[in-house]
């Protein structure tokens, strides 16, 4: 709605100026339509410089620092002197830890995230068929549990789970399959990353659960009581209903998941040793961590270039998984 | 409906207004420490003396209430313990200018003593001790075990004020010991092999595992190393990983392992295996057999020194202090240096208690004159004199930032070791130095 003097100045008739005048006036104009209620700004500013403090300036000073040679512990290198050009990137490039410690990332990721899904998929659909209320309540909150348990108790729990000799696992595994000599789950390179990759499924498919839930629930009934008298069975209304209107959930879920790239997942503690057995668990985030923050000189420079790189990754697999999933809302 | 908005330029005056205000409130000097301890000394107020204090270390010694007495003894010093452990945030402090803590800790010397010092943020102590009016203060340097002053050193200066040190030791079951025939701790590498086998032999129905390593450089391998070589570093200030003797320890450390006399690894899952009371021996920090004793019984757990690889072999073991330092710039560093010399100081008899029943070894010789020699209620540690003698005879590790990069080498390949029957002690020990040397060569600012 125009404001009285907007609607003022639109019944006046339009006055005679000069072409200059004219131009001017109309270039006022112009930056007053384009700035709109100035109030509006005063309001977003808290927020604004929230974000330009915590976000904005950490990632242009993360893109400084990926083009140094920034090492935490030699002051000297932390100014603009230390400035390196591409090196960092050449470096990363001959780096054989960075590529082994990327591909078990992305091993971790093409399993994690599709277990992930359907797990949380699976599940919201049968809280979705539970009809007694207090029930489905009750199984939310069950499927939600590992969200919001405490890490440390969760890898107490784990570790009491895989323990290889007095482990909950290998004791059924010896007692009920009369297996001998059962596998060090967290011990073994061959298990270890699989042993995790359980784990972090367990402790995070709760959140992915709730928002298919959301999705479900938000799904008018009565398609499928169409679907229904038009002879659709379940799957088919799974197939044809459930399936086709999750698609903006499916979007958001791959679109968080494509952090999952770094893996500096916390379950990785649950090993002695930092990377796993044989270093057969270093994920690329806990690389870049032990470059930044334990090694050596804590350089900090090649950590931030690592990171730009594996961001960078992040926002490909987005915009795919968004080009590829583009719906009316997402 | 009408509305009341701002014109554009009423905006942007408004907006330059206020930014420059903010601006200029931003700028405007702080007080200078100097000026606040002026203010505080004319009794005003008291001088509030931050330390940042790692948390695990105020759950286990009572900083807290050395800093309660201390502050009630100093009508004019307030101690403020922060549990924290964010040292970036003292370095922003530091290049800011204005410091908030006074004090820092805690601070291990073999993995923090050179980046500390290096990245600018504690500062030596010898002339703030020097000058201390409180009781004890020279005694604090004169009386410390040589070598942990040593180890708290860096460049002939003391930057730390250690108030315990943990050294590699022996940690062991004696009844499970004497059981299998074995009452007297192993004393070399064959008499551990020798005592694990009869114990793997007398605890088969109970799967109890003889011995284990806690899965790090400095508690396994290393301090086999270091039981072995009469000079376990090389001139770089690398562990030797190459000498003969160095070889024997990984061949000695895979035959345990290998014969299951250990937990897979030698550490998988080890803690876990203690805890249930199916470990009867660790080679790790002393601590541990203080744990243990917690867990399954004073009289249960031994601590002696690390067997050698023969019979008075090596030089000695690995060894480190806990301590306190203080931050660059800090705003009262005579005071915190005060407070050190008052709480941890040799005069303070009730701390060096205190330290000693929270199982961490003293650091003082008078401490064992005074208290463990002597006070019946202290008998059953009288096993930290042998560990203040052990230390005494050892060296302190290289003042490098190299241990992570070997223990990260280390962990790595000792791993491939034990599950690959085909790699020799040799390409063991090379693969570890040459992952270690290219991690170092990386190190090297060009």
């Amino acid at each position: 709605m125009a404001s009285f003097p907007d609607v003022e100045r639109a019944q006046q008739p339009a006055p005679q100026r000069s072409a200059w005048a004219e131009f001017f006036y109309q270039v006022r104009t112009l930056r007053s339509q384009k700035w709109g209620n100035l109030w509006g700004y005063v309001f977003v500013a808290p927020a604004l410089i929230l974000y330009l403090i915590f976000q904005a300036w950490p990632i242009v000073r993360g893109l400084y620092m990926a083009f140094s040679d920034y090492r935490w512990i030699i002051p000297a290198t932390h100014g603009w002197s230390s400035f390196n050009g591409l090196d960092n990137f050449t470096e990363m490039w001959a780096d054989e830890t960075f590529w082994t410690s990327l591909g078990i990332a992305l091993k971790f990721t093409v399993v994690y995230v599709p277990a992930t899904m359907l797990l949380a998929l699976f599940v919201a659909v049968m809280i979705s068929k539970v009809k007694n209320a207090k029930l489905a309540g009750f199984y939310r909150v069950v499927s939600y549990l590992p969200v919001i348990l405490p890490v440390s108790v969760a890898l107490v729990i784990w570790r009491s789970f895989y323990h290889t000799e007095f482990g909950y696992l290998n004791y059924f595994l010896k007692s009920s399959l009369g297996i001998a000599k059962p596998p060090n789950w967290l011990g073994d390179a061959d298990w270890a990353l699989w042993s995790v990759l359980i784990a972090a499924v367990w402790m995070t498919f709760g959140h992915q659960a709730l928002l298919f839930l959301i999705g479900i629930y938000n799904i008018n009934p009565e398609q499928y009581e169409a679907a229904s008298i038009d002879g659709a069975g379940g799957w088919a209304q799974f197939r044809y209903i459930t399936l086709p209107m999750l698609k903006p959930i499916f979007v958001i879920v791959l679109v968080l998941s494509a952090g999952v790239l770094g893996t500096t997942v916390e379950v990785l503690v649950l090993f002695d040793t930092g990377g796993g057995p044989a270093e057969s668990a270093l994920t690329t985030g806990l690389y870049i961590y032990r470059t930044a923050f334990a090694v050596g000189d804590m350089r900090m420079g090649y950590a931030a270039a690592m990171s730009l790189v594996l961001g960078l990754l992040s926002m490909l697999i987005s915009g795919v998984v968004f080009k590829m999933l583009r719906t009316e809302r997402a | 409906m009408y509305h009341r908005s701002l014109s554009r330029r009423q905006f942007l005056q408004a907006t330059a207004i206020t930014t420059v205000g903010v601006a200029l409130a931003a700028c405007q000097p702080a007080a200078a420490p100097g000026e606040a301890g002026a203010s505080a000394s004319t009794g005003a107020e008291k001088k509030e003396v931050r330390i940042m204090l790692s948390s695990w270390a105020v759950n286990e010694v009572p900083f807290d209430q050395m800093a309660k007495a201390f502050s009630e003894s100093h009508a004019d010093i307030d101690i403020k313990i922060d549990s924290s452990d964010d040292n970036t945030k003292l370095i922003a402090q530091i290049a800011s200018g204005k410091v908030d803590w006074s004090g820092y800790g805690i601070i291990s010397p073999f993995l923090d003593i050179v980046s500390n010092v290096s990245s600018g943020l504690i500062q030596p102590l010898d002339e703030l001790i020097a000058v201390s009016k409180e009781e004890g203060g020279m005694a604090l340097i004169d009386d410390m075990i040589p070598s942990v002053r040593a180890d708290a050193s860096y460049e002939e200066k003391l930057y730390i004020v250690p108030y315990s040190f943990e050294n590699i030791t022996f940690n062991w079951r004696n009844d499970f010991f004497a059981e299998a025939g074995h009452p007297d701790q192993p004393k070399t590498w064959d008499e551990w092999y020798a005592a694990a086998k009869d114990v793997k032999e007398w605890g088969k129905d109970q799967e109890i595992f003889p011995t284990a390593f806690a899965g790090a450089l400095w508690t396994d391998t290393g301090a086999l190393i270091t039981s072995a070589l009469e000079n376990p570093y090389t001139s770089e200030g690398m562990l030797d990983w190459t000498a003969e003797e160095s070889l024997a320890a990984l061949d000695f450390y895979r035959k345990l392992v290998v014969e299951e006399l250990t937990p897979p690894h030698g550490f998988d899952g080890w803690f876990e295996s203690f805890q249930k009371g199916k470990v009867a021996s660790v080679q790790a920090q002393s601590s541990r057999g203080v744990w243990g004793q917690n867990l399954h019984g004073v009289d249960k757990w031994t601590t002696t020194p690390i067997a050698t690889m023969k019979a008075d072999s090596g030089a000695g073991t690995v060894y480190w202090g806990n301590g306190l330092g203080v931050v660059n710039k800090a705003p009262f560093p005579q005071e915190v240096v005060d407070f050190y010399v008052y709480a941890f100081g040799p005069a303070n008899i009730d701390f060096q208690k205190a330290v000693i029943q929270s199982g961490k070894t003293p650091v003082y010789n008078s401490t064992y004159d005074k208290v463990i020699s002597v006070e019946p209620d202290f008998a059953s540690y009288k096993w930290m004199i042998d560990m203040r003698d052990d230390v005494t005879n050892s060296q302190p590790v290289p003042r490098n930032t190299f241990y992570l990069i070997q223990h990260q080498a280390y962990v790595k390949h000792i791993v491939e070791f034990i599950d690959d029957p085909t790699i020799s002690a040799e390409q063991c020990a090379q693969r570890i130095w040459d992952d270690s040397m290219q991690e170092i060569e990386k190190q090297q600012v060009k």
